[in-house]
């Protein structure tokens, strides 16, 4: 047998030692069959089978010594095997939240004209409505160049009271006619698609998403402890008022 | 048979490889391994290196040795050199003194047979 693969099964029967006492050891034995004047073959006869070496080590480490190297292997296995958990729960959980906070589909590949054959549900007509309010739901709105102002919702969660359309506990598809109209949010998500005429948004605890395409919005902001990121503001184009309170405000990402 | 003296052997020369050890060093500190071996030789005494090293790591970590590395300032391997602790030369008083009374009583126990 040669000395490095004696000193490795020696090293590897060693493990429960503390590292430094078992490289001094090592180096010692290799040393000594190194310096030795017999054949490295009888020398490594006479120190005995490495397994057999290991233990008379083992046998007369104290016991304290082993000991506290052992509540230390499991203490380690035991926080390795909890990272390792820990990071699959996490890469699960990612997963999860993706699956259910993702959009149905990418709502900026449709607009007025064909999102009625991409939505199943019903389509109801609206008139004489002035405010549209999300409660706890999520909305995506198109605008009509042809004045259409229609909707469809998961449920039938809906009612109109004094010219204003209250949704809550629902997801619905609106397609605005080109008029002044008044979006309401509360913890809700609502998603404006390339919207063609001047438009009122007020929202709290909620998420507002705005699809420009290649259109130019002049935003009027007024927002207490919300953030608002990506969105340019150009004067003299289509005024969209956004008021926000504890609220984000982003460009739409799919 | 051979098996059961080969293991109470194993047992018994750790007592008193331990106390040559320390007589070995008392006169001759420091030394590495190869020479404390010499030294048992030299005494009649045949002792593996298998057994050596372990006990004198057991030593060591009782506090009875004292090691260090030498290093040759020309050629050849590094030497672990050990040397008596003051724990060390305390102790050997006591086991040369544990060693003669139980050397006298089995001498006096055969003689009663």
């Amino acid at each position: 047998m040669k000395t490095s693969t004696y000193l490795s099964e020696l090293e590897k029967e060693l493990s429960l030692l503390p590292k430094k006492q078992r490289e001094e050891i090592l180096k010692e034995i290799n040393s000594y069959i190194n310096e030795s004047q017999a054949s490295q073959q009888d020398v490594i006869k006479r120190f005995g089978e490495a397994k057999d070496l290991a233990l008379s080590y083992l046998e007369d480490a104290p016991e304290l010594q082993l000991k506290e190297k052992r509540p230390m292997a499991k203490i380690q296995k035991f926080f390795i095997a909890l990272s390792i958990f820990s990071f699959a729960l996490v890469i699960f959980a990612f997963f999860l939240f993706k699956y259910f906070t993702q959009d149905a589909f990418n709502y900026s590949k449709y607009n007025a004209k064909n999102i009625e054959n991409k939505i199943t549900h019903k389509w109801k007509n609206l008139e004489n409505i002035k405010t549209i309010n999300i409660h706890q739901g999520s909305a995506v709105f198109y605008w009509s160049e042809k004045n259409i102002f229609k909707y469809s919702c998961a449920n039938e969660n809906t009612s109109i009271k004094e010219k204003t359309l209250f949704v809550k506990q629902n997801a619905c598809y609106f397609v605005l006619p080109k008029k002044l109209l008044h979006l309401a949010g509360f913890q809700a998500d609502l998603t404006l698609i390339e919207p063609l005429f001047e438009t009122a948004v007020k929202i709290e605890q909620a998420e507002l998403r705005i699809e420009q395409h290649s259109k130019k919005y002049e935003f009027i902001f007024k927002k207490e402890q919300s953030s608002i990121q990506d969105l340019n503001s150009v004067k003299g184009n289509i005024l969209i008022r956004i008021e926000s309170y504890q609220a984000q405000v982003n460009k739409y990402e799919y | 048979m051979q098996d059961d003296y080969r293991k109470w052997l194993t047992q018994f020369r750790k007592g008193y490889v331990e106390l040559y050890t320390l007589l070995s060093l008392k006169n001759n500190s420091p030394m590495h391994g190869l020479g404390i071996l010499k030294f048992f030789e030299a005494h009649n005494l045949s002792i593996n290196e298998g057994t050596l090293y372990p006990l004198l790591n057991r030593m060591e970590t009782n506090g009875w040795l004292h090691s260090s590395w030498n290093v040759p300032q020309t050629s050849g391997h590094p030497k672990r050199e050990y040397q008596l602790t003051k724990k060390g030369e305390e102790i050997l008083p006591l086991l040369i003194e544990a060693y003669d009374n139980h050397h006298k009583s089995m001498k006096q126990i055969i003689k009663e047979k």
